[in-house]
């Protein structure tokens, strides 16, 4: 402050129109990046802070609720639900993410060939992941059904045994995990396609001159090529995986007896079916708390092995 | 130049600011205006649009401004409470008569208790299970909006196939179990009858009215302990297991989407316990169907209702007052007998079969009658109480298990207890 003051009272001799052209070019600054600045701090900053408050009181939202301290992260510890959703959620991560980055890179290697028809092979895998969560739910709904379900009408033509599958408690979520990957594989794909692309045509033919095979190629060339995107792709899906809502409400409502409640679909029963908002926000400031451990833990580990620039 | 840019600019930002932080003003002369948000879809909106302009045209010194909200009647809460939060709620809401213990609570809630008395409401003339939903602790919030109850459907043709007489007033769950047997045909894909187990409140309204019949309850008198876990629950929940497992006859849903009354209108279910919403898509669907009430537990055939209300929330002492004359208004005999020609609801006032027009109203929608007369056998509501949605919870993870046979009625209902029971022992809300 004292260092500056000399500075502005000798601004309002000679150097004034510069002051005040740089004082217009900041307004002018701000003028564009203010509307933006506006809506993150009213639809982002602000509502964490005010979810993060919400989590030490036991608030409805209906009534301004009771300042119940670490109260709601100590319910946390002991709910079964929430334990369940946890291994929910933990399970479709597991079986997905591997699953997800294997078979995207391996259809994407396929996808990227001069074929005739190409274009529509790519729409196909592309569709999916387009469709609205709500149509893909109900469809899979039916196809997964256990009584009237396409899959199980098949299975008992061939002569194998009908499968609980959406009704069963221990094939639900299994299930559940199928549909999520088939509706986000699309993405992935694409994803991938496009980092194939961005391979230089002359390392592909000098890796051929060098006498590698085809799966040499890709597992020399290919894979180490494409491994930013791999690392994009795992932060990306931890993520997804974590907000994982729109099918459970779509196809089962976190049943058959809880077997397939995720950690955002019991968020939101907590907040607007039992009306413990002020819990809700824990276990959702819980959640944020863990996906952003894994994604740093990520990103340190793709760091330290060069996947990253 | 390089000024008006940054004027430009900065004027923008200010009228964002002041655009999002607008808030309601208060009215000074004039008439009065009040937003409604009514929740319905198709002939429903259609029809309480229409009573809303009729009100306008008669009523100058009020007018109401109608919308869906924005949502249908499933989705009305979690906007409300976002309306709630941030001061931009309507001054009329349609919401279900099992929120209301929770809506009660926000302050913004308000007290039409005095002006029912008035006795040009009539106010006795409403159902006394309807009266009760919309009064919270002595209080009274809005207005009855609709009432429903639980009946059976049952599909003619499938019934006289497996060559069984429709069952009559007086049928028993026996007779229910027996005759969703013998209509089963697991080759031709049909089912006897089906029960929702996706852990939401459809899986447990149904097991309510069984436990009642039989002399059970969901809760204490106090509301402090679980009730249901007696025997009238057990026996209840053994008889729907039977079904399940023994016999089969029931399919199970684990769809949140309402699979049930599709496989009814395709004739893939014999029975279908439901309410008078279900009849219109019924005759769409051109379904030879009939309606009788729930079967019986020693001759008592008690059913389970859920009324809906018009919940009215506070701006200001003129607002509150206009939109109690306006519901006085749309639930008077006259309006609703148009509405419910329009949507086949049930009368929500005992008056209303008085009018003449009533009989063209049952002539229109075949069954109507025998819902309408099963309003005497609705006699209790489910508990007011704020945790009523996670006990609701509780015993439906505990069906679904037993249906599935992953445990039997006594382990799951005596777990589903317990965790009431520490429910219910938190203090508050």
């Amino acid at each position: 402050m004292t260092s500056t003051a000399p500075a502005l009272g000798r601004a309002t001799g000679r150097a004034q129109p510069r002051d005040r052209r740089k004082l217009a070019d900041n307004l002018t600054g701000w003028g564009f990046a203010g509307p933006a600045t506006l809506i993150i701090l009213g639809f982002s900053l602000i509502p964490m802070v005010w979810a993060l408050a919400l989590s030490f009181t036991d608030s409805d939202l209906m009534s301004s609720g009771r300042n119940v301290g670490l109260d709601n992260y100590r319910a946390l510890v002991a709910d079964p639900v929430f334990h369940q959703a946890l291994r929910n959620t933990g399970l479709l991560l597991f079986c997905y993410l591997p699953a997800s980055l294997a078979a995207g890179l391996l259809v994407a290697v396929l996808l990227n060939r001069r074929v005739r028809g190409i274009g529509f092979y790519r729409t196909c895998f592309l569709v999916p992941y387009i469709a609205s969560a709500t149509s893909a739910g109900l469809l899979m709904g039916y196809i997964f059904d256990r009584d009237f379900g396409l899959l199980n009408g098949m299975l008992v033509k061939v002569g194998l045994p009908a499968q609980g599958l959406l009704s069963s408690p221990s094939q639900a979520m299994l299930v559940l995990t199928a549909i999520f990957f088939w509706t986000r594989f699309g993405f992935t794909v694409v994803i991938y396609l496009a980092a194939l692309q961005e391979i230089n045509k002359e390392i592909l033919e000098a890796a051929a001159i060098d006498g590698a095979g085809r799966w040499a190629v890709f597992r020399h060339v290919i894979v180490p090529s494409v491994r930013h995107m791999t690392v994009f792709l795992a932060i990306w899906g931890v993520i997804d995986v974590l907000q994982f809502f729109d099918l459970v409400m779509t196809t089962t409502k976190g049943g058959p007896a809880n077997a397939t409640v995720t950690i955002v679909y019991y968020i939101w029963q907590l907040a607007f079916t039992y009306f413990t908002a002020g819990y809700g926000a824990a276990v959702a400031y819980t959640l944020f708390a863990g996906t952003l451990l894994l994604v740093v833990t990520g990103l340190l580990v793709a760091r330290r092995r060069g996947a990253m620039r | 130049m390089r000024i008006s840019t940054v004027t430009a600019a900065v004027a923008a930002t200010v009228l964002l600011a002041a655009g999002c932080g607008g808030g309601a003003k208060e009215q000074a002369g004039g008439p009065v205006e009040i937003v409604m948000w009514h929740g319905q879809e198709d002939a429903s909106a259609k029809s309480v649009e229409k009573l809303v302009t009729r009100f306008n045209e008669t009523h100058p010194d009020i007018r109401v401004k109608t919308t869906s909200g924005g949502v249908t009647a499933d989705g009305m809460l979690p906007k409300i409470t976002a309306a709630l939060t941030s001061d931009a709620h309507p001054d009329i809401a349609y919401l279900y008569g099992s929120w209301a213990p929770n809506i009660a609570r926000n302050p913004k809630t308000a007290d039409l208790t005095e002006f029912v008395k008035d006795p040009g409401i009539r106010w006795d003339d409403f159902w006394a299970s309807e009266r009760e939903a919309v009064t919270v602790e002595g209080k009274v919030i809005g207005f009855p909006a609709v009432v429903d109850n639980m009946v059976v459907l049952y599909n003619a043709k499938l019934l006289a196939e497996a060559g069984l007489e429709p069952p009559g007033p007086d049928w028993t769950w026996d007779d229910f179990r027996a005759m969703a047997r013998k209509t089963t045909d697991a080759k031709a894909g049909v089912f006897g009858a089906t029960w929702a187990i996706s852990g939401s409140e459809e899986a447990v309204w149904g097991l309510w009215p069984m436990l009642w019949q039989a002399g059970g309850d969901i809760l204490t008198p106090d509301r402090k302990k679980a009730a249901f876990h007696g025997d009238a629950g057990l026996r209840a929940l053994g008889l729907l297991r039977d079904m399940a497992i023994t016999d089969k006859s029931l399919y199970l849903d684990s769809s949140p989407a309402e699979k049930g009354q599709k496989l009814f209108e395709s004739g893939r279910l014999a029975f279908f316990m439901s309410g008078p919403w279900v009849l219109p898509d019924l005759q769409a669907a051109g379904l030879d169907y009939g309606v009788v009430p729930l079967p019986g537990t020693g001759g008592n055939h008690e059913t389970i209702s859920g009324p809906d209300n018009w919940v009215v929330f506070e701006h200001d002492e003129r607002r509150v007052r206009a939109s109690a004359t306006f519901l006085a208004w749309l639930t008077a005999a006259e309006q609703q007998l148009q509405w419910m020609t329009d949507t086949g609801s049930l009368p929500i006032r005992a008056s209303i079969s008085e009018l003449p027009g009533y009989q063209d109203y049952l002539k229109k929608y075949p069954g109507i009658d025998v819902i309408s007369a099963n309003l005497a056998n609705a006699k209790r509501v489910r508990p007011p109480t704020t945790k009523y949605p996670r006990v609701s919870s509780f015993v439906a993870d505990a069906i679904a298990k037993t249906l599935l046979g992953k445990a039997d009625a006594r382990a799951a209902l005596t777990e589903a207890a317990a965790k009431t029971d520490a429910a219910l022992a938190v203090p508050g809300s």
